[in-house]
């Protein structure tokens, strides 16, 4: 039996097996059974026959005269459409009916009985004798066979009816079976849509009434489930830890890094200078990490809002206002008047907008611009970061795939459009990357309405 | 003619003793041929099997007449495998062979038909009636039972001449006997009434309705109606006798011997002789509906059964018995 097999189909081929044993068993049994019981009757109608003419005989002075009784006979041909054979025999001598008929099989018994195959069928002989007088040796006898096919197809024909009726009762209980299989089953699909129905950090027992068979499974996966509760509390806790413990010593390092560029004769300033973009680069990419971590987090937990693309990119130029003004670029949102609104995670689209931004401000020279975009098609709504940069020197889609700090000719940490392209494919987005015509890149997200 | 001839001829080749026949006879023209071997006289079949030919022009039907004791001799020495059906109305020898296993099954393709065993086959039944002359005896016009003709015959001053089929000679009439001896207590009552007269048991139906016809003889007892009825209307004062107490009946039936070729041929042809259109082509006397009217007169009609109970009759021992209680 295959491993793989459902519950249903192990316990229905058992069942099967079982049937056709028990079937094969009761056909055999009855079958005899029936046979023999026929046999029987047909034996002593055999034997009533024989004892007719025995009892008729009569020691008449021209020799023995018996009757062979035409009703005895005619009983015998209505109680079945068989061939009837006789014969009349004292001691060894034939007298009347059949000369061929076999033998008894053994000749002390009175009555005997025996099954031969006689003018090519099947026949039942009944052997009975008789002394001709009281103390005498010579005996007569008397051989009444009847041939047995009728007998045998109306055995055959109630072990038939029998194992049809014991398939019947099979079957019917093969229903019940099935009835109570689905029944008995309903607590593990209870506990099956429990499972598939909670959000992905509720780690809560089960807490149903079950019965016991399954309790000790219940009460296993309960375990499993706070274990991996506590396995993901801890993992938390780590990253968290881990993020603060190396971004503290990196920010140190780094005003470390900054106040000695102050300090240092002019030739050693550009090692310093260098050291200092480094550090930065270091913190940005524990950031990133950091994001990557938590949007993965929340990915997990499917979340699903109204997000206002226009209030967002408004909120997210807020926040790189500083930075671009140090730049002396303008940032500018362009949406209509009316608010774009799609289904998704504010936070995750939020992300992935702040480095489209980041990237665009980085790559922008001074005194650009560099504008967002948000506007409806179709059946598509569009969140595209414009810029005058330098765009991308290769084809756009490679610069993701070397991902990890390889991009240099971009100075960025190479992790923000990774995390674009997994906020792209969380939203069933299109990922947007080409360079603009009159120079500058052209970045963003392309979400379906459906 | 070219059929019956090669029939012939097989039979002179092989047979351990060629069949003594009474006569050849063939219907159709197809290429495949039947052949019947039958008791009967042929033109009372012919129009079943001519229509048989017609409508399977397949087949043409051979037939060879024979006696019923020929036809037994012969099915024990085994029959030639070219015999297709053996039909006879010696019901007492037909049972035998079939019991003895000479016979195949025949396949009767859901047909109502009495059958034994479903290799003897009922094809038609031969009515037994008695017969008188109204005009030199018109005493028997009264009679309705058995016990009344002994009676009327006990009554009897005139050597009444009494014929009936002698038993010794004839298979039909030790059949017949046998059956009214089973049938009624008052059997042998009658037969020694009747030997008391000018008792002439005979071999054959035609000597005694010609006997009867003529005046010579007074009754007939137990004679085949169907020969009677041609001899009716040119004989005024032949008069049946149609007892009230019981009628017995001969079936004619037909097996397929095992010996059989093609045993298949002989089942279709027993198959068509049992059909409604068949049985238009026979004389309406022994039709197989005849069992079923009461328009015919007289008593219940009591055809022999076909019962393996005929064989112990025609043991020699049991006819020894039979035969000394006759000559008492």
């Amino acid at each position: 039996m295959t491993s793989n097999w459902s519950i249903r189909r192990r316990l229905f081929s058992l069942w099967l097996v079982m049937l056709i044993i028990v079937c094969g068993a009761v056909y055999l049994v009855t079958g005899t059974i029936a046979k023999k019981a026929l046999e029987r009757g047909q034996d002593n109608d055999l034997n009533a026959v024989a004892f007719v003419i025995l009892d008729s005989m009569v020691n008449a002075p021209n020799g023995l005269v018996f009757d062979l009784p035409y009703s005895a006979f005619e009983v015998l041909a209505y109680s079945a459409p068989e061939r009837l054979f006789y014969q009349v025999a004292l001691n060894d001598k034939f007298l009347a009916g059949y000369d061929d008929l076999p033998k008894s099989a053994e000749n002390a018994s009175k009555v005997s009985f025996r099954t031969a195959l006689y003018r090519g069928e099947e026949t039942r002989f009944v052997y009975a004798s008789k002394p001709i007088k009281f103390g005498s040796g010579e005996k007569i006898w008397v051989i009444i066979g009847q041939t047995s096919g009728s007998y045998f197809e109306f055995a055959s024909t109630i072990a038939n009816w029998i194992a049809v009726t014991v398939f019947a009762a099979f079957c019917i209980l093969a229903l019940w079976a099935e009835l109570s299989l689905r029944h008995s089953l309903k607590p593990f699909a209870a506990v099956e849509k429990d499972l598939a129905q909670r959000a992905a950090d509720d780690f809560s027992p089960i807490s149903r009434n079950t019965p016991t068979e399954i309790t000790r499974l219940v009460t296993t996966l309960n375990e499993t489930l706070g274990q991996h509760q506590e396995l993901l509390r801890q993992n938390r806790a780590f990253i968290a830890e881990a993020t603060h413990q190396i971004k503290t010593p990196i920010a140190a390092m780094l005003t470390a890094a900054e106040i000695l560029e102050r300090e240092v004769a002019d030739h050693q300033k550009e090692k310093v200078h260098k050291l200092i973009v480094r550090a930065r680069y270091a913190s940005k990419i524990v950031t990133q990490l950091l994001t990557r971590a938590s949007l993965a987090y929340r990915e997990m937990l499917k979340i699903r809002e109204n997000v206002n693309l226009t209030q967002l990119a408004e909120s997210v130029i807020r926040a790189f206002d500083p930075i671009a003004e140090s730049k002396e670029i303008e940032l500018s949102v362009d949406a209509p008047s009316h608010s774009i609104n799609i289904v998704g995670d504010k936070v995750a689209l939020r992300e992935a907008l702040v480095c489209l931004v980041d990237n665009a401000i980085r790559h922008s020279p001074i005194l650009s611009e560099v504008t967002i975009s948000v506007f409806q098609g179709e059946e598509t709504v569009s969140l595209i970061v414009s810029d005058h940069g330098t765009g991308f020197t290769t084809e756009p889609h490679l610069s993701i795939e070397a991902s990890l700090g390889k991009t240099e000719n971009r100075a960025s940490t190479g992790l923000g459009l990774s995390i674009v392209k997994r906020v792209a494919h969380y939203h069933s987005a299109d990922l947007i990357l080409s360079n603009q015509p009159e120079g500058g890149a052209r970045c963003g997200l392309c979400f379906r309405l459906s | 003619m070219r059929f019956v001839l090669s029939i012939i001829l097989i039979f002179c080749a092989f047979s351990t003793r060629a069949l003594e026949l009474e006569g050849t006879f063939q219907v159709g023209n197809g290429q495949s041929q039947i052949t019947v071997l039958g008791t009967n006289d042929f033109e009372r079949v012919k129009p079943v099997f001519s229509r048989f030919s017609e409508i399977n022009p397949r087949y043409n039907v051979a037939y060879l007449q024979a006696s019923s004791r020929e036809i037994d001799r012969a099915t024990k020495e085994g029959l030639h495998p070219k015999i297709d059906l053996v039909m006879s109305s010696a019901i007492d020898l037909q049972i035998k062979a079939v019991n003895d296993g000479f016979a195949t099954r025949i396949d009767l393709n859901g047909l109502l038909a009495t059958h034994w065993r479903e290799e003897l086959v009922q094809i038609s039944v031969e009515p037994i009636v008695s017969i008188y002359n109204e005009k030199t005896n018109p005493e028997f016009n009264k009679i309705k039972t058995r016990r009344e003709l002994i009676r009327s015959i006990e009554q009897s001053s005139a050597n009444l001449r009494i014929m009936m089929y002698d038993p010794k000679v004839s298979g039909v009439g030790y059949l017949l006997s046998r059956q009214d001896e089973l049938q009624d207590n008052a059997f042998w009552s009658l037969i020694r009434r009747f030997q008391t007269k000018e008792f002439k048991p005979s071999c054959c139906s035609g000597e005694m309705i010609d006997a009867v016809v003529s005046g010579e003889a007074a009754i007939a007892y137990n004679v085949i109606e169907s020969y009677i009825l041609p001899k009716l209307n040119e004989s005024p004062h032949l008069k049946i006798l149609r007892f009230e107490d019981y009628q017995l009946a001969i079936p004619r039936t037909a097996f397929v011997p095992k010996s059989s070729d093609n045993p298949d041929l002989g089942s279709q042809l027993v198959r068509y002789f049992i059909t409604s259109d068949a049985q238009a082509r026979l004389p309406e006397l022994v039709r197989l509906s005849v069992l079923n009217k009461q328009t015919r007169g007289g008593g219940p009609t009591k055809p022999i059964r076909l019962s393996p109970a005929l064989t112990v009759h025609l043991d020699p021992m049991a006819k020894g018995s039979f035969f000394d209680r006759w000559d008492q």
